[in-house]
């Protein structure tokens, strides 16, 4: 590899960031999105279910992912992570109208999740009905945000951080576990199909960068096997 | 045309956009809406949710957190610095646990029980906390720098609201955070509102299994 001269230039340039997490998406998928989309060089450092007990402890918050930038240090919290990666890969806005706007996309894009991943733990098959009227809910006034501009999350520069933010939820939450659910709300299908398309994007998707399964089997109940996750 | 505030007569999820309101010490207008009215002006707002913030420069906002971070950035409690950021953006994230694991326990039957069962997670992540603020490099006692941020209004929102209230003997064990909220609680404009009837007399609404009397969230 490349010798390094000292100068914190040569080192951003040379040295790329490591991502540590499970082999699976869950909270670590906005980051590989934002660093995909980006066109970032990243290491990817997986770690193993069985390791995670010894691991846990010398983490900042005994959670992962965590991110290792040379020139930064170590990050915890996948949206301080993301939020960071994107700043650095101006892939968030600079106007405080367009941040704000990005802002309201995670929280929307969080609350979809935060309601599959708690039933995905629990009740599901129980629960899975009811979480499809809330989603319904959520999806009408994600498609009515987005249609405010155009069909992005912000600006007009195209995609960005909260445009990889919904996405993910999409592809990886909804679009699995409701695949019709997305036929009546046009506008989150028409951004779920833009972000899939950006040329980064696409090539991640069919990359085996790319892991087979959203959530960790043997502690979800759904979302834990490639087929699903396809 | 100055900034309006929408939400329940409760501090719940605009407590934040109070703290930081008031802490600038800026006129806003705060507009009470009551559960009666809640059915009418849902279909109204952007994402069927509150609190909603009208501003007099990017319209209306959903989203608690987003709307923090504005009026954080609007009233310089929001760093300029990346590494500053990330620090801020770290501590709201292990906060928002803290409070999410709590109001995960707060609205179900069993609270009692799992009250018990979740203090050995809040202490766990009180300690995480603790050990961050100490790993300022200003020694403030605050989250970074050497003055108060949106992360630092945020941790005394909750500590003061949500932990403090349940888990009082498990928060004096951590004398940093106690510090911190202390540290907070004595910013003039804060002190003022904490004492003033602006301040909700409760945190959660009714049908919550706890934090929803006036002597419980003194």
């Amino acid at each position: 590899s490349t010798q390094s001269t000292g100068h914190p230039i040569h080192s951003i340039l040379t040295m790329s960031v490591k991502l540590t997490y499970f082999a699976v998406r869950g909270r670590a998928e906005i980051i590989r999105l934002v660093l995909e989309a980006a066109g970032a060089k990243y290491e990817t450092e997986n770690v193993d279910f069985k390791d995670w007990a010894t691991l846990k402890p010398k983490t900042q918050f005994g959670q992962l992912p965590i991110l290792h930038d040379p020139d930064f240090g170590t990050i915890s919290q996948s949206f301080a992570i993301a939020r960071y990666l994107a700043i650095k890969h101006k892939l968030y806005p600079t106007n405080l109208k367009d941040q704000t706007r990005v802002e309201v996309a995670i929280e929307a894009a969080r609350d979809i999740s935060e309601g599959i991943v708690k039933i995905a733990f629990g009740d599901f098959e129980g629960q899975k009905e009811n979480q499809g009227k809330t989603l319904d809910a959520q999806l009408h006034n994600l498609d009515k945000f987005l249609k405010e501009n155009d069909g992005l999350c912000c600006g007009s520069g195209g995609i960005n951080f909260g445009d990889l933010a919904i996405f993910n939820v999409l592809d990886n939450f909804v679009k699995p576990l409701y695949p019709d659910i997305l036929k009546s709300h046009s506008v989150s299908q028409g951004l779920r199909d833009k972000v899939a398309a950006h040329s980064n994007v696409a090539a991640y998707l069919k990359s085996d960068r790319r892991p087979a399964l959203t959530l960790v089997p043997g502690f979800a109940k759904t979302l834990n096997t490639p087929e699903q996750c396809k | 045309m100055s900034f309006k505030l929408t939400y329940f007569p409760i501090r719940g999820r605009a407590e934040l956009l109070r703290l930081i309101l008031e802490a600038s010490g800026s006129n806003y207008e705060y507009e009470p809406l009551h559960p009666s009215d809640w059915g009418t002006f849902k279909p109204q707002t952007p994402f069927g949710q509150l609190p909603i913030l009208s501003t007099p420069d990017i319209g209306t906002i959903p989203q608690s957190m987003a709307i923090a971070r504005y009026l954080a950035k609007k009233f310089n409690f929001y760093p300029t610095d990346l590494k500053e950021q990330v620090r801020v953006e770290v501590a709201l994230e292990a906060i928002r646990d803290i409070a999410d694991g709590i109001l995960q326990i707060v609205a179900d039957d069993d609270f009692q029980k799992l009250k018990v069962s979740h203090a050995k997670k809040v202490e766990a992540q009180l300690q995480y906390l603790e050990k961050f603020l100490s790993e300022n490099s200003t020694a403030s006692g605050y989250v970074v720098g050497d003055k108060p941020t949106l992360a630092d209004l945020q941790a005394f929102n909750i500590l003061d609201n949500f932990v403090k209230p349940l888990y009082p003997e498990i928060l004096k064990g951590f004398p940093g955070v106690v510090a911190l909220k202390a540290k907070i609680a004595s910013i003039p404009n804060i002190q003022e509102y904490l004492k003033s009837e602006r301040r909700p007399a409760v945190t959660l609404p009714g049908f919550a299994k706890a934090l929803n009397t006036p002597e419980e969230c003194q």
